[in-house]
């Protein structure tokens, strides 16, 4: 016998170490990231969903900014990505710049059996914004992090790619 | 030379071995997941992603019933009650040691 919260508990546990798996396989190096928690200080296994996912991201990506009640910022990111109308007063802002996101496509992810919350990703000049209503909670963050992790892996394919005939060239 | 399909059928039908489950990546995520591992404590090569979704999903499989007071039993033939059961075991064996019984004689 056990309590609902203990099997609630397990599954975000699994929900948090799966994200760092996704991350592990996509050659994140995350024996280096601080601040990842798969349970929380209290002993719960609740590690913070949000935290870990911007701990792996800023390891992934060079600049990652996070805002959560700055509106103005929050704005001004929106009306960057062309999409100022989706703005909500509970809306909080992942901002990624890295050129390997840099041709990236506006798309809709991340949602969220356990809490009804998901994220979209628009693209910006130098990377993308991810934005989620927190009114609705946590975005399923693996599912973005698969998502940004797998274009950045593409886009590193295909500059590895076009790298070949130069350096042929330069041997040449 | 003449070949026999059926007489081929009937030795490969005999020699095949059953489908084996291999549960060891679930097991190894519910012993870590009950035993509450740090991620520097976890060999993250030992799993797949697929085996981690069977796992989470596993979770709610293994429920029988619950009751109005928000509690649940698990399936004893479910591998996460096993692991459970077992980590409680093996606690309680080591706790074993600790528990001093009282002595019926005063100079003990």
């Amino acid at each position: 016998m056990m309590s609902y919260e203990e099997i609630f508990g397990y599954q975000r546990y699994l929900d948090n170490l799966g994200m760092i798996k996704i991350a592990f396989d996509k050659g994140v190096p995350i024996h280096l990231v601080n601040n990842l928690n798969l349970y929380n200080h209290y002993g719960n296994y609740d590690g913070d969903f949000t935290e870990n996912f911007l701990a792996l991201v800023n390891s992934a990506f060079d600049t990652v900014e996070y805002y959560d009640d700055q509106e103005k910022a929050i704005s001004y990111w929106l009306s960057l990505a062309g999409c100022s109308e989706k703005y909500e007063k509970h809306l909080r802002v992942v901002v990624i710049l890295d050129t390997t996101l840099a041709d990236m496509e506006a798309v809709k992810c991340g949602e969220n059996e356990m809490t009804d919350g998901s994220a979209e990703i628009y693209p910006i000049d130098l990377g993308v914004i991810v934005f989620f209503d927190e009114n609705y909670g946590d975005p399923f963050w693996t599912e973005i992090l698969d998502v940004l992790l797998s274009h950045r892996e593409k886009t590193l394919n295909k500059q590895q790619r076009e790298a070949i005939p130069y350096e042929m060239a330069i041997g040449n | 030379m003449n070949f026999s399909f059926s007489k081929f059928n009937d030795i490969v039908e005999s020699q095949k071995a059953d489908i084996v489950h291999d549960n060891s990546e679930i097991i190894y995520l519910y012993s870590v997941m009950y035993g509450r591992n740090e991620v520097d404590q976890i060999d993250f090569s030992k799993f797949s992603i697929e085996s981690l979704y069977d796992a989470r999903d596993g979770i709610e499989e293994a429920i029988t019933h619950e009751d109005d007071d928000g509690y649940v039993w698990l399936d004893p033939g479910h591998s996460m009650y096993g692991i459970i059961n077992l980590q409680v075991k093996i606690t309680s064996f080591v706790n074993a040691p600790k528990q001093l019984v009282a002595s019926t004689f005063r100079f003990l």
